[in-house]
């Protein structure tokens, strides 16, 4: 049976209260969010050489990443076991135009993959930003050397999402850096030498190459099960 | 006496006679084949090492006399293969480039005919599950290109080839070589 009787005056204001204060505290809320967003907003569309390929967390933290989506960000807060939340793929930018600072990423666990480009500038001074921002970050930084045309990179990039390639990559900021773009003479010109991709060079504090790399002969076929521990020994530093 | 010292003079000079001719047939044969060789024989034109594949390109004859570009690709390390000369130019979805020996729009020499490839090409399966590309089996590959030789020239002329490849292993690549051009120096069309 319907109930018609009226809602007294007080208590209707007092709903009407609770409206308001939710919708204030929404409003407000929406507002933090557009503020936190505004590297969200450079990272959709990104500023000259920067790109966030990906972010994966495992630990979801409060704050909120510059590259989650909306629908990411009203998902609940932490969760009793490793979840893979925020995996966001930006689309790649053409012929940047802008000059302003790329987006800084907030802290994250997991991992995070980061594409430069040569219209950004000195590739070793761009190492050099990004080993400080992975360090500002709590992850380790690593350049990637990768092409569309190289069917063992394809099949790295096919599988981040498995769950053993997250656990490969846990703490490592990628640069990946696509060789089609980067000339033998700048990637040289930085310290790197190298014949082979895929590869992974660890860099040290100032963003140069260390003599610590993997590649691709590292494992056999290009599964997760093959890929990930080779991966994850050397992206946690172990001795391979 | 005057008899057998006569006697012994024209026999010395009949070997003496006998002996040029000798000499004359030889270097005679010996500039033939050196010639022939010359003409007919596969001549090396260009010869060079990127991308970790030496590259060796020469000029052959059929056996019916016809000329033949031919180009030699031979992965350096073991386990690289090259894929198939009929992959797209852009690979498979962006995948793998193909193996090709072409002629230039301002190229002197004229493709005769449709390439010829030393070895068949089948599929290698580099993510399992996944449909592989064509590539080669590992080792040097030959392209023959059968071409017509630039008339109305005598001696030689200049001319370009091209050439496109890239090395991979299972577990990676090096970098494509795409539409490298060549200069090689070739004979012209005998009339």
């Amino acid at each position: 049976m319907p109930n018609n009787t009226p809602i007294p005056a007080h208590k209707e204001l007092k709903t009407g209260c609770h409206g308001g204060v939710f919708g204030l505290l929404a409003l407000l809320l929406l507002a933090a969010m557009a503020c936190r967003s505004l590297p969200l907003g450079a990272a959709s569309t990104p500023t000259p050489g920067f790109e966030v390929i990906r972010v994966v967390t495992l630990v979801p933290t409060p704050t909120q990443s510059p590259t989650e989506t909306p629908e990411e960000t009203a998902s609940p807060g932490p969760t009793p076991e490793p979840t893979t939340a925020p995996v966001q793929a930006l689309e790649p930018t053409p012929e940047p135009t802008s000059t302003e600072p790329p987006a800084r990423p907030t802290p994250l666990g997991g991992f995070m993959i980061v594409r430069l480009h040569p219209k950004q500038g000195d590739l070793a001074s761009l190492l050099e930003t990004e080993a400080e921002k992975a360090a500002g970050l709590g992850l380790e930084a690593f350049v990637e050397f990768s092409a569309t045309w190289c069917p063992a990179c394809q099949a790295i990039e096919e599988n981040l999402d498995h769950p053993l390639m997250e656990d490969a990559f846990q703490g490592a900021y990628i640069i990946h850096l696509d060789v089609d773009e980067w000339n033998e003479d700048q990637v040289t010109g930085a310290g790197f030498v190298f014949e082979y991709i895929p590869i992974y060079f660890r860099l040290d504090e100032a963003g140069r190459p260390t003599e610590d790399f993997i590649d691709g002969n590292a494992w056999g076929e290009n599964i997760p099960e093959n890929m990930a521990p080779p991966l994850k020994e050397f992206f946690s530093g172990g001795e391979r | 006496m005057e008899l057998n010292l006569a006697h012994s003079r024209l026999h010395h000079r009949l070997i003496t006679i006998l002996i040029l001719a000798l000499l004359l047939v030889a270097g005679g044969a010996a500039a033939f084949m050196l010639l022939r060789s010359h003409l007919a024989g596969p001549r090396r034109l260009a010869a060079f090492s990127e991308s970790g594949v030496a590259v060796e390109i020469r000029l052959e004859r059929d056996a019916s006399g016809a000329s033949l570009l031919a180009a030699t690709f031979s992965p350096e390390g073991k386990g690289f293969h090259l894929y198939a000369s009929d992959l797209p130019r852009e690979g498979v979805g962006g995948l793998g480039r193909p193996t090709l020996l072409e002629l230039p729009l301002q190229a002197k020499m004229q493709p005769d005919g449709p390439m010829q490839e030393s070895v068949s090409a089948g599929p290698l399966e580099v993510v399992p599950g996944q449909a592989g590309l064509q590539v080669y089996p590992e080792g040097p590959v030959t392209l023959r290109l059968p071409v017509k030789l630039p008339a109305g020239c005598s001696g030689q002329v200049e001319d370009q080839v091209s050439v496109t490849y890239m090395a991979c292993s299972s577990n990676g690549c090096r970098r494509p070589v795409i539409e490298r051009l060549v200069d090689v120096e070739i004979p012209c069309a005998q009339r």
